[in-house]
């Protein structure tokens, strides 16, 4: 166990350290550059030349690829150069939003979508099922952002009852309220995802729920409440964790078009800024905190797998 | 009894009335900007997303009446010596800045030294700058080494123009944006906080010094009367929108025109449709190299276009836009037709001619725009079929903004024919970007070059008019862009924000909220 976990903390570090790279190259290789961004579209070719300069964005890009990895090996992900704070601390801020939205939406994704795909499976092909297929498929098909605003224009807008958009600190202000602004974002969100979930868990548990254990579980009298939660969900957990971690990954950190819509101040929105302002130091920042934790959801995920079923071992 | 009652209801809703229309104190104004500004130091960027904050915070020499006439703003007054070399401006006394340090001489030359290096919108005055000196700690002299006519509009200017920081944030930031914690100016306001993402905060400045005349466009007297306002970021149309309906915003800017009819009628929200003055929608012709640095290219492509299905593209309704081919709107001072008969020709088979005249072998032509500006993409399609129909070979490219401004600009290597964008209502022809020979599209002509010096030197408006009357003619023959038509901004505004009139609808795009409470 413990040098799998060695050899997957090396191939870790691996990955997170390739898309750093590739990002950085990526950078490099679109057009447009902060400076002409700052200055505005009426700024002379000389000013925007100037402005690089004081920056150090003038220097070969070997020059700038070995200060960011000399400084990125001590720690330090360098200065924001819209914000001229520290990286980490922007991600910092952001991450309050992106979390609390990632939570609240998981729990829309795990409450609607587990229940409707154990539902449909105990009673396949019946009209429950059907119609829970049907809902499914619309929640697939329907753009979050456009069930964010039609959301948002009906308990916003008419009904009054939910604010519209924005989001205030839950942490710096001590208010717990201001989760209510993220009530329809989360939803919006969930809603989509837990589609994906429903389906998973409905496959997932109609294969064990042909399983031999299934028919000697209820040979033995168990309730069917038992033998579904009990013997059958656990067994089916797995493909649906998978998903469920991934899921939660992308609602943490790509949530970028309902951010957007939402105006809440987030990872996934940060992404979208930072890139259309070709801030690199920022970009960088992001896109290694979002590796990172990918890797390590995926990583923890596959040990959960041991923990849902014994039979798994690491080697 | 009844007559009573009547009586009494009515004096109650008198009442009612009158505490709304006087002003009051306190509260706090929530603003939905469309965009997150990148700096508010205004003299190194043009944005107008960061200048709707800035104005709050900092000041200027001067400012713009409501007729866009540059007033005293941090002046007590001033003076021009006979030959128009030598400026003396004398400051106001007593003005603190937020840091509670007075106003002085010193901070004034650092200020505009610092602009004068950097700003960018400095060069044409700066270049005739000899000498600036702080003669005592309220006076300030400028020699220059010819008259500079327009020398209170670029001082009153906001957008990349001389704002007035204190002498050791000016010289500390250099070339570089003041950094936020730095954001220290004169204004009514003083600035709280920029949470990124999501908002600006600017808290009232009780300090502050206001000026005793009467209040007109950003000139004259200034009241703070909300405690806070707050700027919030909301880049989705339709969330500034549904925001102002729910209350969740007070004012919001550049709704798109097609969203008018969701508050059409709606008692509690006031559209504003900023028609006076309009932004300009145009496309620059790029003039040193490619297709279009053939001249009959350029008149071939003007020939061509029929602006209306244009401009109805780009705005919609027509109650968003108006037909206009003089490069200012019908109402501002420096407005003219000379040359504008070559507007709106809508004449394909001029255009051919001209073509074939300009020995055109069917090589593309390469139209550039962002497609995250709606307005000008939408034009741009109609535009790039209207040449097609006329026998141009065309290439659309689209692009995000910042790719799109890059390509614009890059002047080494310039990979495009005609660019879309807009252009704000400016209050002095000198400051039209397409004379300066650095701008995209690089108009310079020795012909537009002698016009240029001549409307920058002489000081007599109606000499000065002349001049750019003869810059409109020469503009139509030479085509250095194509204007297509006014087209007006909706914002909107919750119907118990007070204080709002014409003077605000003459200051164009860029609301303030001084003078303003609910």
């Amino acid at each position: 166990m413990l040098s799998y976990i060695v050899r997957r903390a090396a191939g870790m570090v691996v990955s997170v350290l390739l898309v750093v790279t590739i990002t950085f190259i990526l950078m490099q290789l679109i057009p447009g550059d902060p400076a002409s961004v700052l200055l505005g579209p009426n700024a002379t070719p000389e000013q925007i030349e100037a402005l690089k300069r004081t920056w150090g964005l003038d220097r070969p890009i070997w020059v700038q690829f070995y200060k960011y990895f000399a400084n990125f090996f001590r720690g330090n992900l360098g200065e924001s150069i819209f914000f001229r704070q520290p990286v980490l601390r922007i991600i910092g801020q952001r991450a309050e939003t992106s979390v609390f939205l990632g939570i609240m939406a998981l729990m829309v994704v795990v409450g609607l979508g587990i229940p409707a795909g154990v539902i449909a499976a105990v009673r396949p092909n019946s009209w429950v099922d059907n119609s829970l297929l049907l809902l499914a498929l619309a929640g697939a098909s329907i753009p979050s952002f456009w069930l964010g605003l039609m959301l948002m224009v009906l308990f916003a807008g008419k009904l009054h009852l939910l604010p519209s958009s924005g989001y205030t600190s839950v942490i710096a202000t001590g208010n717990i309220a201001n989760l209510k602004n993220l009530i329809l974002p989360a939803f919006a969100l969930g809603f989509v995802n837990a589609a994906l979930v429903a389906r998973t868990a409905r496959s997932s548990m109609l294969d064990v729920l042909r399983a031999d254990y299934i028919t000697t579980a209820r040979a033995k009298g168990l309730r069917d409440s038992v033998v579904i939660l009990k013997h059958a969900l656990r067994n089916a957990a797995i493909p649906i964790t998978t998903v469920i971690s991934f899921t939660f990954a992308s609602l943490v950190s790509g949530a970028v078009v309902t951010e957007n819509v939402f105006a809440l101040p987030g990872v996934g929105s940060l992404i979208v800024q930072s890139v259309l302002k070709r801030d690199y130091p920022m970009i960088q920042g992001i896109m290694l905190v979002v590796a990172v934790l990918y890797v390590v959801i995926n990583f923890v995920t596959d040990l959960t797998y041991a923990f849902l079923d014994p039979r798994i071992r690491y080697r | 009894m009844w007559r009573k009652f009547v009586l009494f209801v009515v004096i109650l809703l008198g009442f009612a009335l009158w505490g709304a229309a006087e002003p009051r104190y306190g509260g706090t104004l929530r603003v939905a900007l469309a965009s997150e500004p990148g700096t508010l130091d205004m003299q190194l960027t043009t944005g107008v997303a960061a200048s709707i904050p800035a104005r709050h915070i900092f000041e200027g020499l001067f400012a713009f009446d409501e007729n866009y006439t540059p007033k005293p703003m941090l002046l007590e007054d001033w003076e021009l010596s006979a030959d128009g070399k030598t400026v003396t401006f004398y400051l106001r006394k007593g003005v603190l800045f937020h840091n509670g340090k007075e106003l002085k001489a010193e901070d004034v030359v650092a200020s505009l030294k610092r602009w004068g290096e950097y700003g960018l919108t400095s060069k044409a005055l700066w270049n005739h700058v000899v000498e600036l000196k702080a003669v005592d700690d309220y006076t300030v002299v400028m020699v220059l080494d010819q008259p500079f006519a327009p020398l209170e509009t670029y001082l009153a200017n906001i957008y990349g123009g001389p704002r007035i920081y204190p002498k050791e944030v000016a010289e500390a930031a250099g070339g570089e944006p003041i950094p936020p914690e730095n954001y220290i100016g004169t204004g009514p306001y003083k600035f709280a906080e920029w949470k990124a993402g999501n908002y600006i905060k600017l808290v009232r400045f009780d300090k502050y010094s206001a000026r005793e005349d009467a209040a007109s466009g950003y000139a004259g007297k200034r009241v703070a009367y909300f405690d806070e306002l707050v700027f919030y970021f909301v880049p989705e149309d339709n969330a500034r929108l549904v925001g102002i309906q729910a209350g969740t915003y007070d004012y919001a800017v550049n709704i798109p025109n097609d969203l008018y009819p969701n508050v059409e009628g709606n008692p509690d929200i006031v559209p504003i449709i900023v028609d006076h003055p309009p932004i300009y929608p145009m496309a620059l012709c790029n003039t040193i190299s490619g297709l279009t640095a053939n001249v009959k290219i350029r008149q071939a492509i003007l020939a061509a276009l029929d602006m209306e299905p244009i401009m109805l593209a780009g705005y919609g309704d027509q109650k968003f836009w108006k037909l206009n081919g003089s490069y200012f709107a019908p109402g501002i001072r420096w407005y003219t037709t000379a040359g504008t008969e070559a507007y709106d020709q809508a004449n394909p088979e001029k255009a051919r001619k001209l073509l074939e005249e300009a020995g055109y072998n069917g090589e593309p032509l390469r139209i550039i725009v962002a497609g995250d500006m709606t307005a000008q993409y939408n034009q741009a399609l109609v535009v790039a079929d209207q040449l097609k129909k006329a026998g141009f070979n065309v290439d659309l490219q689209v692009y995000d903004k910042a790719t799109f401004f890059a390509r614009r600009n890059d002047r080494k290597n310039p990979q495009w024919e005609l660019a879309f964008s807009y252009y704000y209502t400016i209050p002095d022809p000198s400051l039209v970007l397409m004379l300066s020979p650095t701008y995209a599209g690089w108009w310079d002509t020795p012909q537009k070059r002698i016009l240029t010096e001549v409307l920058n030197q002489i000081t007599y408006f109606k000499v000065r008019y002349k001049v750019w009357e003869a810059i409109m003619e020469l503009w139509y023959i030479e085509v250095p862009a194509i204007k297509f038509g006014d087209a007006f901004q909706l914002h909107l505004k919750r119907a118990d924000v007070k204080g709002y009139g014409t003077e605000y609808i003459n200051m164009g795009a860029a609301p303030y909220f001084w003078n303003s409470w609910k």
